[in-house]
């Protein structure tokens, strides 16, 4: 038998067993479908938020705010000592009046709250924008400190910070979204285990037939690991056609754009999604070679 | 003397804590021989036929097929033995999923025969059979004879040089076993060595033969002295 001979054998074989057995298959093809498709799912979350956390990181400023009774002068000062420092690449100052006009531009409906002479909520402030080298991590604190000692500094603000709280829970979750898809993908990987264990007992007797014909192990075998790995490909083929719909379904149109944007505004790249469908794929062929090499021992004790 | 195809030198098996299933067994088969195997229920037949296709491996003593050692064949060479050897079981043992055609093609097609040639011998075995007409049958579509039919053209189909049976007709009513035991003169008319276990003394009767008789693992009597057995279908059986 030719190698070509064989291929066409095992898939022969394979898809004649799927078809025989699909209510079995299915409940393989989709217990892996399901853990893939959450498996995906925070991964094109993770993905997107990754993308959304370095675009705003490219965007993150340092505020130093100041007393609202801060001299123009000595802003404009502040400014040009800053504007002097190598690792800041720009600065905007933000006057009382630029910081009422930005929040009326923002909050149109509020902008009466400014009028309450009690309050002092929008303090003039400098806006720093850092070099592309130091732009990543916070201020340390020796730059924090020599921020908040200029003159009429009330307080610094670092954008950076919250970006990092918020990158930690990121990551947090990303973890949690692996361990969960990784016992999901056991339990997937049991299942095919199962279904081909099931089936290759429910065909005990044909494959004895087999071996005492002449079969070799391979061409006992292949058909089985193929079916296991045609049924893994398939559930990741299901869940990343489940993942695309939920993508293209909450599109545009959808409400709590901001939100969509950050979460799932663009699908998974190519390369996420062979590398999905390829572990779907293995998973039901690793399913299916630890359920034959226990199934098979003992059936033939002359060849063992 | 006929070269031997298959050899028994003291073999002994034993399964688990049980009793000895064969005890010492020792004869020879030659070329082209037409043996029946007898003996009562657990006389140990079927566990000589299966040493003989490596089913079992012997506790000790040797057994050799075309002069091989089959206790010492590796593993991995096994199934080629088998393919040497056809073999027709009680309970036909076919392929429930597999049609008439396909059961008998299963062999051809996996050694890797062409689509026209597997065709060829399996309608060729078929019609030698009888059953041509039921090729795209499945097995459950057909009597137990029928099956049996099919089993013997599936052993058949790879024109092996041994064709072993275990109790081929154990199933059958005679007329039915008559036919069947026909097939396997035919085979053994062909020059093929057959050796079949039975304990149907009509069939040893009537299809005179060399007999190896077994009782509780003892080879107890073989016939194997020159005679002139009357003809079956115009052939002398030796």
């Amino acid at each position: 038998m030719t190698w070509l001979q064989a291929i066409a054998y095992f898939v022969g074989e394979a898809l004649l067993s799927l078809r025989r057995g699909w209510r079995v298959g299915l409940l393989a093809i989709l217990t892996i479908a399901v853990s893939l498709f959450l498996g995906g799912l925070f991964a094109l979350v993770s993905h997107n938020l990754r993308g959304q956390l370095e675009a705003w990181r490219g965007e993150a400023r340092i505020v130093v705010y100041f007393s609202a009774d801060a001299s123009q002068e000595l802003l404009i000062e502040a400014r040009g000592e800053l504007a002097a420092l190598s690792w800041v690449e720009a600065v905007e100052l933000v006057t009382l009046a630029d910081a009422r006009e930005r929040f009326g531009q923002a909050f149109p409906d509020l902008v009466d709250v400014l009028d309450d002479p009690d309050a002092d909520p929008l303090p003039p402030s400098l806006e720093v924008r850092l070099v592309e080298s130091v732009r990543v991590a916070p201020l340390s604190e020796t730059r924090h400190e020599w921020l908040s000692g200029l003159d009429g500094a009330e307080w610094v603000d670092d954008d950076r910070v919250w970006l990092d709280r918020l990158e930690s829970i990121v990551r947090a979750g990303r973890v949690v979204g692996w361990g969960l898809g990784g016992l999901l993908l056991a339990a997937a990987i049991f299942t095919i285990s199962s279904v081909i264990r099931l089936t290759a007992y429910r065909y005990r007797d044909e494959i004895a037939v087999m071996r005492q014909i002449g079969a070799t192990e391979l061409l006992i075998r292949c058909p089985f690991y193929l079916e296991g790995f045609l049924q893994g490909l398939a559930g990741g083929l299901l869940a990343m056609a489940g993942l695309w719909l939920v993508y293209a379904g909450l599109g545009p149109d959808a409400p709590a754009q901001a939100v969509r944007e950050a979460l799932i505004g663009k699908f998974l790249p190519a390369s996420s999604v062979l590398a999905f469908l390829a572990l779907g794929a293995l998973a039901g062929g690793v399913g299916a070679i630890f359920s034959l090499r226990r199934e098979f021992v003992e059936l033939d004790p002359g060849i063992d | 003397m006929l070269a031997a195809v298959i050899q028994f030198l003291r073999v002994s098996k034993r399964f688990a804590a049980g009793p000895l299933a064969l005890d010492e067994v020792t004869f020879e088969v030659g070329c082209g021989e037409f043996v029946f195997l007898t003996g009562d229920s657990g006389a140990g037949k079927t566990t000589l036929l299966s040493l003989i296709y490596r089913a079992v491996l012997p506790t000790s003593g040797s057994v050799l097929v075309n002069g091989r050692n089959v206790g010492s064949i590796p593993r991995k060479k096994v199934p080629y033995l088998r393919r040497t050897i056809g073999i027709v079981f009680q309970d036909s043992r076919l392929i429930r999923r597999k049609t008439v055609y396909e059961n008998v093609a299963y062999l051809p097609r996996i050694l890797g025969y062409s689509a026209d040639r597997q065709r060829e011998v399996a309608l060729d075995v078929l019609e030698r059979v009888g059953l041509a007409e039921r090729a795209s049958a499945f097995p459950a579509q057909l009597s137990g004879g029928e099956q049996q039919r099919v089993a013997i053209a599936r052993a058949l189909a790879n024109d092996p040089a041994v064709l072993l049976a275990d109790e081929p007709t154990g199933n059958l009513d005679p007329d039915l076993s008559q036919r069947i035991f026909r097939l396997f003169v035919d085979a053994h008319r062909r020059g093929t060595t057959v050796v079949v276990a039975t304990h149907d003394p009509q069939a040893i009767s009537s299809f005179p033969a060399r007999v190896l008789r077994l009782s509780q693992g003892h080879l107890v009597e073989d016939s194997s002295r020159e005679k002139t057995a009357p003809p079956v279908d115009g052939v002398t059986v030796r």
